[in-house]
């Protein structure tokens, strides 16, 4: 196989091949390792690739393959980081100058288990700083791009894992999701990209952007791969205050199950009357909905709170818990942030104490709301971003787009999430839905997500990057 | 809320970009506004450290 088709290469095939001895782990790590050094340069995804240690764990992996000792789907799969994971003697920067010089002394717990899975780790992405702010140029290195048209935004704050996997330079990587930075790119970059239910996945070792918000998530080109990839960083974490004590449901022995007879709420208001979408992304949404009508699906409308109410609730809650993170270098080296990152934390300094405490009362309101709805449905299909990605340097509207979206209620709200990619824009930028259903029905959303993936052809589509 | 005097730590932020203090002010009562208010005393605050209400 060329190193492109390797790069594109699904975990379920190369899995199935690795395990037949028909691709060594070897082979396919040098494969990704050259396309990064070709590909990378146009698209900046990555700020580290560790490219020797990489060899070293596909030796291993090959070595314990051939000798019988195969671990599961995962052993000898190539996988990518985001760059605020903690990676045990290995820089971990946030992207930031104030970072730069950061090597931790333990891996995060969920670079620990893709380690225990047998993944090959091939290096760190980049993220918007500290996982907030938005693509900048005034921090140390440049800002990822979008691999469907490098002039555009790759969404963020998880930009780096997106455009690496949506450019076949990984099959998988670890994003973060705290007011959407797991979805946001997947649907920017046409990926699959779960944001699992809060407690799901340990967030020890991961850099807090807002604790009670914060949520660590499978970046992916199919839904399969995802639900693998979940399946082997879900779990209980005695080194996570917010670990949930929740058995980890087996995430693909019903994945084929279909969508016949499912009741599905289609959450229209979002995109049509609260935040009016792009006429390309309404028609994709419907159409994708049609999709699952046809596979047998009982579609209904859904209202639910207005997604400004629901995201400045998020907000006040992000924020005050970031100022609280971020105050001390925000008065030592306020020069050392992004312009970007220090616009947007700083309302945090102005909030009182009530304000916080009542946007936690408010999130109570919410969520009796949402568990009543989600006694109706098996899940809910919304808009993920109400554009496609616009141009990387257009700031103001980069600005008025990343506001204009519907997955912060979901951090709220703890619920899990998957965005997925449904089509193209007009203009050849990938548009995307949301899946969302009850508490730690992760399964419940890829047996969904795959049931579309299956009749259509969306994620297979490659980008022109080469 | 939007009357909380500038923290005196902030004021090497203020000196970089005069206008950020007021704009952020301004963007930390909006979002303040957009809670609906009228919590009853007995209506407590979600915990933190919690998905659907079920943990």
């Amino acid at each position: 196989m060329s190193d492109v088709d390797l790069g594109y290469l699904s975990i379920v095939d190369a899995s199935k091949k690795l395990a037949a001895k028909e691709l060594s782990p070897v082979d396919l790590t040098e494969a990704l390792l050259r396309r990064i050094e070709a590909v990378d340069p146009q698209l900046d995804s990555f700020l580290l690739v560790d490219g020797d240690k990489a060899m070293a764990s596909a030796k291993a992996a090959e070595s314990a393959i051939q000798g019988g000792r195969r671990m599961g789907p995962l052993h000898g799969i190539p996988y990518a980081l985001k760059d605020i994971v903690d990676t045990a003697g290995l820089r971990t920067t946030c992207h930031s100058e104030i970072l730069k010089d950061n090597v931790p002394k333990q891996d995060a717990t969920v670079a620990a288990k893709l380690k225990a899975a047998g993944g090959i780790m091939l290096g760190k992405t980049a993220t918007h700083e500290f996982a907030l702010g938005g693509p900048a140029f005034d921090l140390p290195w440049p800002p990822a791009r979008n691999p469907w048209n490098r002039d555009h935004h790759p969404g963020g704050s998880s930009s780096g894992s997106g455009s690496a996997v949506a450019a076949g330079l990984a099959p998988m990587a670890i994003g973060t999701d705290t007011g959407g930075s797991v979805r946001n790119p997947a649907s920017c970059c046409g990926i699959v990209g779960m944001k699992a239910t809060y407690g799901r996945v340990s967030r020890a070792g991961v850099f807090p952007l807002s604790f009670s918000l914060d949520h660590i998530g499978p970046m992916t080109r199919t839904v399969t791969d995802n639900a693998l990839m979940l399946q082997a960083i879900a779990g209980a974490d005695k080194r996570d205050t917010a670990s949930a004590n929740v058995a980890v449901t087996d995430y693909t022995s019903g994945i084929e199950g279909g969508v016949n007879g499912l009741k599905i709420g289609y959450l229209r208001q979002f995109h049509e009357v609260d935040l009016p979408a792009h006429p390309d992304m309404a028609a994709g949404l419907d159409a994708a909905v049609d999709v699952l009508r046809s596979e047998g699906a009982d579609i209904q409308d859904v209202g639910f709170a207005p997604l400004a109410d629901l995201a400045a609730t998020n907000r006040v809650i992000l924020i005050s818990e970031a100022y609280s993170i971020h105050r001390d270098w925000l008065a030592s080296r306020p020069q050392d942030y992004a312009k970007a990152t220090r616009d947007r934390i700083m309302p945090g300094a102005f909030f009182g104490a009530a304000d916080y405490v009542d946007a936690l009362r408010q999130k109570t309101r919410y969520l009796a709301r949402f568990n009543k709805m989600m006694e109706d449905y098996d899940v809910i299909i919304c808009a993920s971003s109400m554009d496609p990605a616009c141009r990387i340097d257009d700031e103001p509207e980069v600005d008025r787009t990343y506001g204009r979206q519907a997955r912060t209620p979901f951090n709220l709200l703890g619920a899990p999430a998957m965005a997925q990619p449904i089509g193209f824009s007009k203009d050849g930028m990938p548009l995307s839905m949301q899946i969302v259903s009850r508490a730690f029905n992760e399964a419940m959303i890829y047996r969904v997500g795959r049931a579309f993936e299956r009749v259509t052809d969306w994620t297979n589509q490659r980008p022109p990057v080469g | 809320m939007s009357d909380i005097p500038l923290p005196p730590a902030l004021e090497a932020a203020h000196a970089l970009d005069p206008e950020l203090i007021e704009k952020s002010r301004a963007h930390a009562a909006r979002l303040v506004a957009g809670l609906e208010g009228g919590y009853k005393p007995d209506e407590e605050p979600a915990h933190i450290y919690q998905a659907g209400g079920s943990q």
